[in-house]
């Protein structure tokens, strides 16, 4: 499948905490041994964030944040596609 | 059209983001630290208890459905880092309900327990559900001296059973120990007990009077030479600190800040829940304490912590113009804890002990 047609999933072994002005993801399995690091969002991470619920696409996502935010299309595909791909590797979402 | 903010996602080291989030909140004064007594009972009768002979104020402990409306405020509010303690809050029955409620509200949690309770289940349920830690307290290195603190026999051996357990399922534990009259003379040998069993150990020997204001505790603390035996076992270099001490003291001028009764995190960076609702500016301080059930966590911490925060010294306190108050255990919380009897001698006396240390370090 292609990357634009995929319906991602958050998995559900990560809450967000929203602290402020910024979201961080907060493994519930993990303690202080593995909690090396901890994954923040920007604003427009945590946008993308809250659209990803297994029903919008991920082309359907890029139009809504293209709809937003002040950013050429090629910069948005570029960091979303690192944004998913980083959280692919984290297991945040499948 | 909102302005794009890239990269979408960064990744931080813990400690780098622990320090950035509480600078963050301690400049917005949002209290990013919590803590909730989940209970006052306790199978264990420590010597220092701070809790001990203390009344229920005529009222029941709080109830899961009510502690779980009080995380939720806690969540709101943004603080993220909580800490569970008792009396043992194994003994209530529904701590798990309450614990994994708070891990599913995203709370970087460390439970504060003594371990005798742990069985092999409890432990498969933490290794499940990872606390950031669980600190364990361990008095000594026998089971004479360790049951000598509890007041009861058996709890060593539970204890260090427990701590298998736990580090079986790899789940992170922090063994830390009050340092007492009864334990004083044995700690080199705690230290390697503690390293043996894989762990380092944190110490602690600054003694509070109880919540009921009896000073029951006192009979057991440390003499001010002993204070700094102690505190000079656990530094890398005890010249830096004296030197570091020196040019405090020498640089120290009064200011505006000095006339405050509170110079520390109380209400500022933390806050604490008491098992019946009751919220204080922090875990020792109970007398001006705001009442939950009567209203909320955004309240207290909005209107009701700057008024205690903004409790200014006595004008002829001698505290105000002490040139080692940095360096004081003394505090607004045994002052209310001492009440009628408060008696600062002691807190003079050590302070002055390290003054006439660092004096004769040179710069």
């Amino acid at each position: 499948m292609k990357t634009k047609e995929k319906y991602y999933r958050k998995n559900p072994n990560i809450v967000t905490r929203e602290i402020e002005d910024e979201i961080i993801l907060v493994p519930l399995k993990q303690d202080a041994k593995n909690m090396e690091s901890i994954y923040c969002l920007s604003g427009s991470g945590t946008d993308a964030w809250k659209m990803i619920n297994g029903k919008n696409s991920v082309s359907a996502i890029e139009k809504a944040m293209l709809k937003k935010y002040e950013v050429t299309e090629a910069k948005l595909i570029s960091d979303l596609g690192k944004f998913f791909l980083k959280l692919e590797k984290i297991e945040a979402i499948a | 059209m909102g302005c794009f903010s890239s990269p979408l996602i960064h990744q931080e080291g813990y400690s780098k983001f622990s320090r950035r989030v509480h600078d963050k909140f301690l400049k917005n004064r949002i209290p990013v630290n919590a803590g909730i007594e989940l209970t006052r009972k306790c199978n264990l009768q420590c010597v220092h208890c701070y809790e001990r002979g203390v009344s229920k104020n005529g009222r029941e402990e709080l109830s899961f459905l009510q502690l779980r409306g009080i995380l939720d405020q806690i969540a709101e509010l943004g603080s993220l880092w909580l800490m569970l303690t008792g009396g043992e809050v194994l003994t209530r029955e529904d701590f798990f309900d309450i614990y994994i409620y708070a891990k599913k509200k995203g709370f970087i949690i460390s439970v504060l327990s003594n371990a005798t309770l742990i069985t092999p289940e409890i432990a498969d349920t933490f290794k499940k559900w990872k606390p950031f830690t669980v600190e364990i307290p361990l008095y000594g290195a026998d089971a004479r001296t360790h049951d000598g603190v509890t007041g009861v026999k058996g709890s060593f051996d539970a204890a260090l059973k427990a701590i298998a357990l736990l580090k079986e399922r790899n789940v992170q534990v922090n063994l830390k120990t009050f340092v007492t009259s009864l334990n004083y003379q044995s700690l080199k040998d705690l230290n390697k007990f503690a390293a043996n069993l894989g762990y380092g150990l944190s110490l602690d020997c600054a003694m509070f009077p109880c919540i009921d204001h009896s000073q029951e505790p006192y009979k057991y603390r440390l003499k001010p030479k002993e204070v700094f035996e102690v505190l000079f076992e656990t530094l890398q270099n005890k010249k830096d600190y004296l030197k570091t001490v020196k040019e405090t003291m020498e640089n120290f001028s009064c200011s505006e800040e000095s006339d405050y009764f509170y110079n520390c995190y109380a209400g500022k960076g933390i806050f604490f829940i008491d098992a019946f609702g009751f919220l204080d500016v922090c875990i020792f301080s109970r007398s001006l304490h705001y009442d939950l059930l009567k209203g909320s966590v955004k309240e207290a911490v909005e209107k009701h912590f700057p008024v205690i925060r903004g409790r200014k010294l006595e004008d002829n306190s001698k505290c105000r113009s002490c040139q080692m108050r940095n360096f004081c255990n003394f505090c607004p919380a045994i002052a209310d804890l001492e009440a009628d009897k408060l008696n600062l001698d002691y807190y003079c006396e050590t302070t002055n002990f390290l003054k006439g240390m660092a004096e004769k370090v040179a710069l």
